[in-house]
């Protein structure tokens, strides 16, 4: 073994050894996990998120949500009657980056979708005391004020299918229209729906004039935890996870 | 196979490597002969020059 | 390169260090008045202002960086400085040019990540929020910081480096690593702001918390260690009570440290065995913890008297106490069945702040105290008395803001888990909000306290640098210190 008197007088072998030991203890820590990465079964029904989810989960980041409400449902009891059968791995696999959190001031929220309708989360994000009266959220009354312009919202879709996400050539070239399509009431939305089933569409924020940041989260809001059916979801064929619970 | 097997045996190695480490480095530490050399190491921040300016260089 | 005067002597950079310092007070005021902000956001939460960039989702960010990096950051930059040019008798490598880059492109680097987080510019990954410009440029400038700290050490006079210095540098090296790592990420487009991690869901889950954790482990951990391993002999007068347990503490310290990131996911969609070895580093982790306190505070062995008479003794000696609190307190909370309770919760709120609040920022200010006298060549500091007051009214800010989050993170969890006779879920979620808003209040004004320490302090060294000196009656003269707090 090399002598230690080594590392204390020479500057460099200090280094090399200092990268040494946090970069191998941090490899074998985490290349494991990418390939398990191939072992995450696909379960049916995850889906990438729409041009307009995925416009609304990007201001859930922009406005910090993360900070007060996790995404991620653990196996107990208490928490699945709470919030709806744990979180899956699987359920994840589109998420760059994730969004679990680590705190909840406000509940988990893995599982919204479809709990409360777009009206209710239009008022509970412009005066959430307005609907709970109890609650500490701030007001996101902004959202419904600004309009959403992404433009380049195909470019967005195509930086996701780089890192891996499988939007396909068309759902890049028909992000724009897709997006629109999405928001506007009475739309033509077969194809869309094609492409992401399930996706909440009409007038999201009770103003049916334009599109609008509020139609954006709550598209997203929505979308949460709807994806996989789980009244036919048998978890001993695509669950990673199960053995992680108890 | 198989990268499971394989980083299962790399977590063990790498145990065992820590362990081999950490038992030369409490040897080394606490070697006898060693034992004034770090005496006077722990001395370095009171060698420092008394005499300093505000001029910097 | 190393320039000497005509005496012969190094001629230390000291005004780089100065900045730091300067820098240091300046980002920790503005870091604690933010915190108390957004620590009353939630007990009031009309304090949000119905304006986007003031609510407390964009304003959190704002107080993290802020007290991290900003003023934990000025703290380690300026610290390491000070410290690797007099261990290693020789002035800094890459002379004042690159030192004066570190210390702007620094600040640059803290500006851009603030003014991103208020607009909503975020990667949305606790504690690596920046965007991918800012985390490029920071890469430049730590690389810089690398150069100038590994140069000073390869130019060295003194034979030995100090053990300070292999804390700083397994500190910088490390960091730089783990920045790297996290940040790889797909920029939309090159005039954009946004981009996405490279990574997906329980991949990306992992990296952040190899990442947050080690964070913790080599941000706020190893670069304070530096500081207590250089500032505690140097104010007590005294070498380190065990050089040898030095170097097993900070070999162990590292090795251990890097593996403790999955316990931050326990019970999540993470593989088993990862949340296990996580939780068994992590309780490992406790004996270097404990053994580094140890080093520190039997440095004062046969010198105890001091702490009654020297108040900047009492910092660092008192950060070294937290540390091995919130050292202890750690691996608790590793283990799955704390976790299953402590986690999500305030607990792990109060957890973080008695680290931060009590390790990190006493021992930046027991340092910062000793430095401003010695930077600015005044004889002492303005006023002993007040750095007094500024320990009491501190820790006692400490004391309402750690058992508050105690309470309402072990009240708020219990709640979540309750069951009625019935057998249903015995509160709802805004039930167990509606319960925290006493301990918030409370949390809030331990907050104050702690920042009306920072400001004291700010005085105190403000009025040292203008070279005033406080006629006051020296600490235990009389023997009579008034109790307080």
């Amino acid at each position: 073994m090399i002598k230690h008197e080594k590392f204390e007088t020479n500057s460099i072998i200090l280094l090399v050894g200092i990268l040494l030991t946090v970069a191998i203890g941090g490899l074998v820590e985490i290349v494991p996990l990418f390939t398990i990465g191939e072992t995450i079964e696909k379960v049916e029904g995850v889906r990438p998120l729409s041009p307009l989810e995925l416009a609304g989960r990007n201001i859930y980041i922009a406005e910090g949500c993360y900070n007060c409400h996790s995404q991620q449902i653990r196996p107990f009891r208490d928490e699945v009657e709470r919030y709806g059968h744990y979180s899956l791995a699987a359920e994840s696999i589109y998420d760059h980056p994730f969004q679990w959190g680590s705190k909840r001031t406000g509940p988990d929220l893995a599982r919204v979708g479809g709990k409360y309708s777009n009206d209710w989360q239009a008022a509970h994000l412009i005066d959430p005391r307005s609907v709970v009266p109890e609650s500490i959220m701030p007001t996101y009354a902004h959202l419904s004020e600004q309009p959403l312009e992404l433009p380049n919202i195909a470019d967005h879709l195509k930086a996701l299918s780089i890192v891996g996400v499988p939007y396909t050539d068309e759902m890049i070239k028909d992000a724009a229209a897709d997006l629109a399509a999405q928001a506007t009431p009475d739309a033509d939305t077969e194809a869309f729906l094609q492409r992401y089933p399930k996706a909440a569409i009409g007038d999201l924020d009770g103003d049916p004039a334009r599109i609008t940041k509020m139609d954006a989260i709550i598209a997203y809001l929505q979308s949460l935890g709807r994806m996989v059916d789980f009244t036919t979801y048998r978890p001993e064929l695509g669950d990673s996870k199960a053995e992680g619970g108890q | 196979m198989d990268m499971h097997f394989l980083s299962s045996l790399a977590r063990e190695l790498w145990v065992v490597w820590l362990l081999i480490i950490f038992g030369a480095i409490v040897f080394h530490a606490y070697r006898k002969r060693n034992k004034e050399h770090f005496a006077d190491c722990a001395q370095i921040p009171f060698r420092e020059d008394t005499q300093e300016t505000t001029h910097h260089g | 390169m190393s320039l000497t005067r005509a005496d012969g002597m190094p001629s230390y950079n000291e005004r780089i260090v100065r900045m730091f310092t300067l820098a240091a007070m300046f980002w920790g005021v503005v870091g604690f008045t933010v915190g108390v902000v957004i620590a009353f956001q939630l007990a009031f939460p009309a304090l949000n202002l119905g304006l986007e960039w003031t609510s407390f989702g964009r304003l959190r960010p704002l107080h993290t960086s802020a007290v991290i990096f900003a003023f934990g950051g000025n703290v380690l930059l300026g610290t390491s400085l000070y410290v690797v040019q007099r261990t290693c008798r020789t002035a800094l490598f890459g002379g004042p040019l690159f030192a004066e880059f570190l210390f702007w492109g620094y600040q640059l680097f803290i500006v851009l990540a603030a003014s991103g987080y208020v607009l909503g510019i975020t990667e949305g990954m606790e504690y690596a929020e920046p965007e991918w410009y800012t985390d490029l440029w920071l890469t430049i400038v730590w690389v810089v910081y690398l150069l100038i700290f590994l140069g000073t050490l390869m130019k060295r006079k003194e034979p030995h480096i100090y053990v300070a210095n292999w804390f700083y540098l397994a500190f910088i090296v490390t960091i730089a690593m783990l920045h790297i790592g996290r940040n790889l990420s797909m920029p939309v487009s090159f005039f954009g702001t946004k981009s996405y991690s490279l990574f997906p869901g329980v991949q990306d889950a992992m990296l952040q918390w190899w990442y947050g954790h080690n964070a913790v482990g080599f941000f706020l951990t190893a670069g304070f260690l530096a500081i207590m391993y250089y500032f505690v002999p140097k104010q007590a007068g005294r070498p380190v009570y065990s050089y040898r347990l030095s170097i097993v503490h900070f070999w162990s310290l590292i090795f251990l440290y890097i593996w403790a990131g999955p316990h931050h996911l326990n019970y999540t969609a993470l593989p088993d065995w990862t949340q296990s070895l996580g939780m068994v580093f992590s309780v490992m982790l406790w004996m270097p913890s404990w053994g580094g306190m140890i080093n520190g505070l039997m440095t004062l062995s046969g010198a105890w008297d001091k702490l009654r008479t020297d108040p900047i003794l009492r910092f660092l000696v008192t950060s070294v106490g937290f540390y091995g609190m919130s050292t202890f307190e750690g691996p608790v909370m590793s283990i799955k069945a704390v976790n299953s309770l402590s986690h999500y919760t305030d607990w792990t709120i109060g957890h973080v702040h008695s680290g931060a609040l009590g390790w990190v920022a006493f021992v930046s200010f027991g340092a910062i105290y000793y430095l401003v006298p010695a930077l600015w060549k005044r004889q002492r500091l303005y006023s002993l008395r007040l750095v007094e007051w500024h320990f009491w009214v501190a820790t006692f800010g400490i004391v309402l803001y750690i058992v508050s989050m105690w309470i309402s993170g072990i009240m708020q969890g219990l709640m979540w888990r309750a069951y009625d006779s019935l057998g249903f879920l015995q509160y709802s979620f805004v039930e167990t909000v509606a319960a925290m808003h006493p301990y918030y209040v409370v949390r809030g004004f331990g907050g104050v306290l702690f920042l009306i320490g920072s400001l004291i302090m700010t005085y105190n060294l403000i009025r040292t640098i203008r070279g005033d000196v406080r006629d006051e009656r020296a600490i235990g003269s009389t023997g009579a210190v008034p109790a307080r707090a």
